[in-house]
């Protein structure tokens, strides 16, 4: 049970990484924080298709992690949603053209280990 | 007489500038820009205590794995849960803001330093013994990061036309 929350943690989630990335870089940079700023920004992302499929993926992983922490330690179940370090680094680097140095590949590496030990 | 005169002929100015421009006055008070070093620590916090709240909150709710919505519903009417939403709410929107700005390979690697903040509070606050194992996953996360926090940011030409379009919504 665990095991497939985790699953359901994780597939949602790289989904809604990638395509929030698309649909925010189509979306223009956020600089202003004022609340009417916000709503008004909300507002263009309910139009937004990739951000429309982005944010109900990423509750599907919400909602599994809300279910694992009931069941798990938090301790246990952090750490175990991020198996996806590498898999979304090489997923930027192919769909979204990222431009990826051996720094990054090093340091997702290197943040994926850390997380499989805070994961014992 | 001259200067009430001349007082009195600028304000209908301004008036009626601002009644022809709606939001006008809007643009006159300042955009709050937040640098993007103070949204990744704003998405951290909102993460690590927004998970905190809800293992706290979840833990008083109880067990949480089921089917029908009405649970998850109950659970959110906790406190603790309802504050650890709110707050991931706030890590949403900081979240996406910082994707619109740089990488996703840049931001995923940074903000994993809420694992490290995470474990340090399981540790001191809910008393989960953080082994010499999870002290080991805490170093390499955080040189991870700090490789990672040494590589420009935005690689994407995205980045750059936004820049540029700043002035004017695309």
């Amino acid at each position: 049970m665990k095991w497939l929350l985790i699953a359901m943690i994780v597939i949602p989630g790289t989904i809604a990484d990638v395509l929030n990335t698309m649909g925010m870089k189509r979306n223009g940079q956020v600089t202003d924080f004022r609340p009417r700023a916000l709503l008004r920004l909300i507002g263009s992302l309910m139009r937004n298709p990739y951000v429309v499929v982005g944010i109900p993926a990423m509750a599907v992983s919400f909602f599994a992690l809300m279910g694992l922490l009931s069941i798990a330690n938090l301790s246990f179940a952090v750490p175990a949603t991020a198996f996806s370090y590498v898999l979304e680094t090489a997923l930027a680097k192919y769909i979204l053209k990222e431009r990826i140095g051996w720094r990054r590949w090093a340091g997702a590496s290197l943040v994926g280990c850390g997380v499989l030990f805070l994961a014992t | 007489m001259q200067l009430a005169k001349s007082g009195r002929n600028s304000l209908p100015e301004e008036i009626s500038s601002a009644l022809i421009l709606p939001g006008f006055v809007e643009e006159q008070s300042s955009p709050l820009y937040l640098k993007t070093g103070t949204v990744i620590v704003l998405l951290v916090v909102s993460n690590v205590l927004g998970n905190f709240s809800l293992s706290r909150g979840m833990r008083e709710v109880g067990r949480l794995v089921s089917v029908s919505p009405w649970r998850y519903i109950q659970a959110l009417l906790h406190p603790m849960v309802a504050i650890g939403v709110l707050l991931l709410m706030v890590w949403l929107i900081s979240q996406l803001s910082l994707l619109s700005r740089v990488d996703l390979s840049y931001v995923l690697p940074i903000t994993s330093v809420s694992y490290v903040l995470t474990a340090l509070m399981g540790e001191f606050l809910l008393h989960e013994r953080v082994s010499a194992l999870h002290w080991v996953g805490i170093g390499l996360i955080s040189l991870g990061v700090g490789l990672v926090a040494r590589t420009v940011p935005c690689t994407v030409p995205a980045c750059e036309s936004a820049q540029a379009s700043r002035e004017g919504p695309q």
